[in-house]
């Protein structure tokens, strides 16, 4: 089975507004996809339904054959939107924490990318700025051998050089047969790594298109595309 | 995965609780020097006593609230929060998240009763000492003296004796204990489900939990009264159905919150 992700009429309701509207979606294994839409198109809820922490109003998601549980926790690796980390966690801590629920935890992978950005194990997260904490919570993220990434806004907080360190670690980290979802605003800082790309609005599918495909097709960019298609 | 949920869980709560049943302990231990001192003919100014006394108070009554209400709050950080995007995306279940931390406040609950036990026991230990000196009795005699009593007051309440009726009040009190923790975590359950204010719902939820329960306790203290015509006598029956009543409700309660946790979890 090559489906790795799917999306049926998927629902979800905060109050009687529709943040995601009936989607359907199917997303295959091996691809870096882009999550593209503006602010308040369903994106953030998306991946939390994805990842068990919101319930659909109608519908379903499916992550390898299985709803959000157990069985798809130990394959989706996922980073939120925000701290999510225990401030008075020092990093060896969290990477003992990892290590003991992950299996597809990888240590030494994590060593070295913390060594590259000067991250010391025995450093504590309340004593680290915004920038730092954010790196760490990816690091964690992308030191799993997971089948399906999901990064919600994986660089809106860092410096523009770690930016390229970080995209540089998602390449090169990634299996061929992973999924990573990415969703963020940044795209012209992402476009070059992205296989595929999804347009939300207003909680529905507005586009689901390989970036060659776009170039071909559109003669564009996707950062152009998306400018045009999502035009105030 | 449990045992791995209560490292964590152990990892995430013990300096604190330490530190306030330690604290506990420690002002036992102080003010039990400070008698022996005074014992002895040692000058402690009124105003170190008065002061003394009264940080003492606080830490003992202190540190039973600051157990309830770190480890209160340890559930509902560590779960409907921010920190909850990192507890419900890891490959456990609700069940094990659930009593990891339930056995774990189960633990300091306990702990923090012997602490406040221990720590009397540290400051009336010279005063003890003293008397028993004064009166020439040994503590054999004064332990001879309480076990007879107790038994006396056992039999009167119809156990066959000291270690049965000991048995009974230990389960009953552990029963109270698990009811708590339960109610305080179905409490924060339920306050998740509101749009905002959710602590507030929880405690609001929490108080009026417990005025219903006040009054079906007092209402079956009342009526097993009646029924058997001997108020002291149906004591130890009127505990038991307590007992019972709150293991029922803490086991609803557990249902409740696993509920929650899989069908009903928004993080927003």
């Amino acid at each position: 089975m090559s489906e790795l992700l799917i999306c049926r009429e998927l629902t979800k309701n905060f109050g009687n507004k529709p943040a995601l509207d009936h989607l359907n979606l199917t997303l295959e294994r091996g691809r870096i996809v882009g999550l593209l839409g503006p602010n308040g198109s369903g994106k953030t809820t998306l991946l939390k339904l994805i990842n068990g922490l919101l319930v659909p109003t109608e519908g379903e998601v499916l992550i390898d054959g299985f709803k959000p549980g157990v069985e798809t926790k130990t394959i989706v690796s996922y980073l939120p939107d925000r701290m999510y980390l225990g401030n008075w966690m020092k990093v060896c801590d969290l990477l003992e924490y990892y290590a003991d629920f992950y299996a597809d935890f990888d240590r030494s992978r994590a060593d070295g990318m913390l060594e590259s950005l000067h991250i010391r194990p025995s450093d504590r997260l309340r004593t680290m700025s915004k920038g730092t904490k954010e790196k760490v919570q990816l690091i964690l993220t992308m030191s799993r051998r997971a089948q399906l990434y999901c990064l919600d806004e994986p660089i809106a907080g860092v410096d523009p050089a770690a930016r390229d360190y970080i995209l540089s670690t998602i390449l090169n980290n990634y299996d061929e047969n992973a999924t990573i979802l990415i969703s963020t605003h940044l795209i012209s800082d992402i476009e070059n790594i992205l296989d595929e790309v999804l347009f939300l609005k207003d909680g529905q599918l507005k586009l689901q298109s390989s970036v060659d495909e776009i170039r071909l097709t559109e003669g564009t960019s996707v950062d152009a595309l998306f400018r045009e298609v999502f035009k105030c | 995965m449990l045992k791995k949920c209560l490292k964590h869980e152990w990892k995430a709560s013990w300096k604190g609780m330490a530190g306030i049943n330690g604290a506990a302990l420690a002002l036992g231990l102080l003010g039990s020097l400070g008698i022996l001192g005074t014992l002895h003919n040692m000058r402690i100014p009124d105003l170190v006593v008065v002061l003394y006394m009264f940080a003492y108070i606080v830490i003992l009554v202190a540190s039973s609230i600051v157990t309830y209400v770190l480890m209160a709050g340890r559930y509902y950080k560590s779960i409907f929060t921010d920190e909850g995007y990192l507890t419900n995306t890891l490959p456990v279940t609700s069940d094990q998240k659930i009593l990891s931390r339930f056995l774990i406040f189960l633990f300091w609950g306990l702990v923090n009763i012997l602490c406040i036990f221990g720590s009397l026991a540290l400051l009336m230990a010279p005063l003890i000492s003293e008397g028993l000196a004064e009166t020439n009795m040994t503590m054999d005699i004064v332990m001879q003296a309480i076990n007879r009593a107790f038994t006396e007051v056992a039999l009167e309440l119809g156990f066959s004796g000291l270690p049965m009726m000991s048995l009974f009040l230990t389960g009953i009190g552990l029963a109270g204990i698990v009811y708590s923790i339960m109610a305080i975590y179905f409490c924060i359950s339920l306050g998740s489900l509101f749009s905002s204010h959710k602590i507030l719902a929880a405690v609001l939820i929490y108080f009026g939990l417990n005025m219903v329960l006040q009054v079906i306790t007092s209402g079956t203290t009342f009526i097993t009264g009646i029924i058997s015509n001997d108020l002291a006598g149906s004591f130890p029956l009127v505990l038991l159905l307590n007992a019972f009543m709150e293991l029922a409700l803490a086991v609803v309660f557990y249902f409740i919150n696993r509920y929650i946790m899989d069908k009903k979890l928004n993080l927003q």
